[in-house]
């Protein structure tokens, strides 16, 4: 018996199987084979070699002998020459099995093998991070959500679908809790953008190839955002080099066409291009040629964005110089009422372009600090021409926003910040001054003034915030301090963030907090506004309270209490005042299923209530912006690897409008003016809309690259919705007016 | 975000003017119209006491003609004048000219200046306003009436001539015929040019020369209007046709 055991031991012990690694980096059955064949396994569609693939040999004269792949996809097998009809299972987990014969491969040379990707069955949950911890009103949706389920794919509109968010009307812009657009701050990275979305197409002004994630905050964000009294949208975008080149060619039929590229260029460093351009103009303008009953209209549209992106990733952060550019135009002529031209006809043309350069740089101080800061130069110009009105505005901006936050502990951090900016604007107006809040404003009666100037602003804002635990609750007070040039004045920001940690599932937030914004664009300008203007100020008072059903549900629900008040409106003596007022309450839900690999989605339901006056002596009346109800349901569905479906049902509570029933005849300019009942103000409603947008997603996989055709419509409902109400000459007939039916589209995207 | 704005309201007026049910058109005149206010003199300027106002108008045939001074709740820049800065005289039933399809009437006022300050800027807007009404609908009339530095340069009045078609002329009917007026400008001032008819569609009531669909058989008219706007001049004319 010890006899057996000895030799035993020793046949084990020199058993070179015993010592074989299977997942050495040459991958080899070493045995007594004569052949060899290797094998190269891909994922296919992308081309990337796939690691672990496990390569099982099946014979009838021995048992089956299982390998893996390499990080490279490598497997090499050595054959006997008889093993020739012997086959090989070629399997990993979430992808097609192959089972291919040997008698099929190729001798000493590589046998590419690409293998289909599968749908996890298991529907694992797909982890997203944000950068900077959530304050209660914060949501963070992964670029993957937001490319499925925005519409038309545009990630950066996925805000459009979260609460607290509304839309009006033919409006690409969004309101946040009853904030005027202009109210609310938009970020790409660290730059601050004048927009997010073209005019035209509604389309956002970065590719989503280039983005890694879209922020939003509703309200009750921190210290270091300022200047904004609405919400804050904050498009991240890829801050990792790319684990290999690949280029996107869009052609979004029938708006527009893109192509975006990213590339290694070393292991740590990487650049990312896009570029983007309309066609509508082409294809208008070639309609236009070919019809002839035109009735005199030309309207050409066109847009166009351009970002480039160099990132070095190094041990204690990254650098990135970030190029960001887009402009938007129009120009039009047609029949118009107001045309003093023989022809009877008006022209417009309104272009707006900006880019931003900037250099950002993310650094670990020491073991307690990092600091992050992006110095950059902004340059934007309006070219307006509307009906013998002239605007033309060039603005240069020079600004160095820089943080430090010193990490102390894992839930509590300090962050203190400096945002400081010099901008030279020049302008040149000859044009009536626009008074859009005011009801009684008709550009034709408008007086027009004329102006040349050029003034710099300086402005400057510092803050701080520090996360404190006490027991479960954690702290955040926020303090920002600044200053404008504009106005020479300065004021200081508190805000509180807190937050009870109830349980693991469970969490109660509380915000509250002053938010002030500079008066906007000339409202300032001593010659064209009023220089004596101050601070707009708004409270954020916000109560919610998230839950959490395991990894893949979650409900958050938050009730919201926002005062605004110095708001600037119109006047009729000192051109613009604080006079405004605002209060907008409501009660927001978010039911959220989790991005897994098989499906996600979310509702929303708003409940909201915004009134507004312009004085002090006027009572409160609803708002351009109140709409009492606002539900958005959304999913995606991915069928297969190749398939997926969509769809998102939208409703709101009709818009505000005011009835108008009485006008008076302007003899000079041949037109009837409105008359609107102040005390009326926006009493009646539109019908409630209604909108449903489904699509259809598929994908053709080549072995190294894949065809995405995303199909889809949007915005269809079985009758049509009321987008505005419009009255004939006299004011004495009013109709309704719907929109289109519904939008179809097809994007075809090839992803090499 | 202002350019985003005007960028939408640009494509709001073009889908408002262009979209939607075909509401009650401007230029038809099948009710009580008015049609324009003419000044006298053209050039009042600061030294003036008062100034002669015409407003003419259309009017269904047979229709009892009242009016009253009325005052604007909206300035725009300009100065509103009381009530009692506009005398009426009475509507002359008698002094109306027969159209097919309206009664052109007129209806003639008095402003009186306010005493204007020395270093008012010129010119100076007053914005008079007068009520006609109908026995089915009322019209409430505003205009300006520029006041003029004493010593400027006199502003002459706009005029405008119907070069087509010509009176009486026969038409063919729910065809697009040519109409074609001529101006005179002689203040090279920015101006308004308005159409009007008493049926069918007028392609741009705003084009010297556009296309006019014919209505339906039987006498018609056609009207065009020029309205200076520095000068606040009013000048029209009418012709009859006969549509077959």
């Amino acid at each position: 018996m010890k006899k057996t055991r000895f030799f035993l031991c020793v046949f084990l012990l020199f058993n070179p199987a015993i010592f074989a690694d299977p997942l050495s980096n040459s991958s080899q059955i070493e045995e007594q084979s004569k052949k060899q064949i290797n094998l190269q396994i891909y994922e296919k569609g992308s081309g990337d070699p796939l690691n672990k693939v496990q390569v099982t040999l099946s014979s009838d004269k021995n048992p089956p002998l299982s390998i893996f792949s390499n990080e490279k996809g490598q497997v090499s097998i050595f054959i006997d020459t008889d093993m020739e009809s012997s086959q090989l299972e070629i399997s990993k987990k979430n992808f097609e099995k192959q089972i291919l014969k040997v008698s099929e491969l190729k001798l000493d040379s590589d046998n590419k093998i690409y293998l289909f990707p599968l749908v996890d069955e298991l529907d694992e949950l797909i982890i997203v991070t944000g950068k900077r911890k959530k304050t209660s009103t914060k949501r963070v949706i992964s670029i993957d959500e937001a490319k499925k389920i925005a519409p038309r794919g545009d990630a950066a509109q996925i805000v459009k679908l979260l609460p607290g968010v509304q839309t009006r009307g033919f409006s690409p812009e969004i309101v946040v809790r009853g904030s005027a657009p202009s109210d609310s701050k938009y970020y790409v990275d660290q730059f601050e953008v004048p927009f997010i979305f073209h005019g035209v197409g509604n389309l956002s002004i970065t590719a989503p190839e280039l983005l890694a994630d879209v922020e939003f905050e509703s309200g009750g964000f921190g210290a270091q955002y300022g200047d904004a009294m609405g919400g804050v949208i904050s498009l991240k975008t890829k801050n990792e080099v790319p684990e290999k080149d690949k280029t996107t060619v869009t052609v979004n039929l029938p708006i527009f066409s893109g192509i975006s590229h990213q590339q290694r260029l070393s292991e740590n460093e990487g650049l990312y291009v896009s570029l983007r351009r309309s066609y509508l103009d082409i294809f208008i303008r070639q309609f236009l040629k070919s019809s002839q009953n035109t009735n005199g209209f030309l309207v050409v549209p066109y847009f166009g964005d351009l970002e480039v992106m160099d990132i070095k990733v190094q041990e204690d952060g990254y650098q990135k110089i970030h190029l960001l550019s887009a402009y938007d135009g129009v120009k039009a002529a047609f029949p118009f009422d107001a045309s003093s031209s023989e022809d009877g006809r008006a022209e417009f043309s309104v272009y707006t372009g900006f880019f931003n350069l900037g250099v950002e740089h993310n650094k670990k101080l020491n073991q307690d600090w990092r600091v992050q800061y992006s110095p950059q130069i902004y340059y934007d110009n309006t070219n307006n021409n509307i009906f013998n009105n002239t605007i033309n505005q060039t603005n240069i901006k020079l600004r160095v926003p820089a943080e430090w936050t010193k990490k102390l502990s894992k839930d509590e951090e300090l962050s203190l910040g400096i945002d400081p900016s010099i901008t030279r604007t020049s302008n040149t107006y000859d044009a009536i001054l626009l008074r859009f809040d005011d009801p009684s404003f008709d550009p034709e009666d408008a007086e027009k003034v004329s102006s040349k100037r050029s003034y710099t602003d300086r402005a400057i804002a510092v803050w701080s915030s520090i996360d404190q635990m006490l027991g479960s609750w954690i702290l955040t007070p926020g303090l920002r301090v600044f200053y404008s040039n504009l106005i020479h004045k300065s004021s200081a920001d508190p805000r509180l963030r807190t937050k009870y940690l109830y349980s693991d599932e469970v969490k109660f937030k509380f915000d509250l907090g002053q938010y002030s914004q500079t008066p906007q664009g000339g409202q300032a300008d001593k010659e064209l506004g009023n220089p004596d203007l101050k601070f707009q100020r708004s409270y954020h008072y916000v109560a919610g309270v998230e839950k959490k059903f395991g990894e893949e549900w979650s409900v958050d629900s938050q009730l919201f209490w926002k005062t605004a008040f110095k708001l600037v409106n119109s006047d009729p003596v000192n051109k613009f005042e604080n006079s405004g007022s605002l209060r907008s309450r409501g009660w927001e839900l978010f039911i959220r299923r989790n991005l897994t690999s098989r499906y996600f989605g979310w509702l929303t339901y708003t409940y909201s209530k915004t009134e507004e006056k312009r004085k002090d002596s006027e009572d409160f009346a609803k708002s351009n912006y109140d709409q009492t109800h606002v539900i958005n349901i959304v999913g995606d569905y991915v069928v297969s690897t190749n398939w997926d479906i969509g769809a998102r049902y939208f409703y709101h509570t009709g818009d505000t409008t005011s009835d108008i029933d009485s006008a008076v005849y302007n003899s000079n300019l041949d037109k009837y003016q409105d008359r609107p009942n102040t005390l009326q103000r926006n009493e009646a409603r539109l019908p409630n809309y209604n909108s449903l947008s489904l699509y259809l997603n598929r994908d053709y996989l080549k072995d190294t690259w894949k065809l995405s055709l995303k199909v889809g419509i949007e915005s269809f409902w079985y009758k049509d919705q009321v987008m505005g109400s419009r009255y004939n000459y006299d004011y004495s007939q009013r109709e309704n007016v719907t929109g289109i039916p519904f939008i179809p589209y097809i994007e075809l995207r090839a992803i090499l | 975000m202002m350019n985003q704005t005007l960028l939408k309201l640009i494509y709001i007026s073009i889908f408002f003017t262009s979209c939607g049910a075909e509401l009650e058109r401007q230029e038809k005149i099948n009710k009580l119209r008015t049609l324009g206010v003419s000044i006298d003199p053209v050039h009042t300027t600061s030294v003036d006491k008062s100034a002669d106002i015409t407003v003419l108008f259309a009017f269904p045939k047979g229709d009892a003609i009242t009016a009253t001074p009325f005052k604007d709740s909206v300035s725009n820049g300009s100065l509103v004048l009381d009530t009692e800065n506009v005398e009426l005289s009475e509507f002359d039933s008698a002094d109306v000219e027969d159209f097919p399809g309206f009664q052109l009437g007129k209806i003639k006022a008095k402003i009186l200046l306010p005493t204007i300050a020395p270093n008012m800027k010129y010119p100076l807007l007053l914005k008079y306003g007068v009520t006609i009404s109908g026995s089915k609908n009322k019209e409430n009339i505003v205009g300006y009436l520029p006041i003029f530095a004493e010593g400027s340069t006199p502003l002459k009045a706009m005029d405008i001539r119907l070069i087509s078609p010509t009176e009486l002329q026969n038409l063919a009917a729910g065809k697009e015929v040519d109409i074609q007026a001529e101006l005179d400008n002689p203040n090279q001032e920015e101006f308004k040019i308005g159409w009007f008819a008493s049926g069918g569609k007028i392609t741009n009531r705003r084009a010297k020369q556009t296309k006019w669909l014919t209505p339906e058989a039987g006498e018609h008219t056609l009207l065009v209007t020029i309205r200076g706007k520095i000068s606040k001049s009013f000048a029209m004319k009418a012709v009859r046709v006969v549509v077959q």
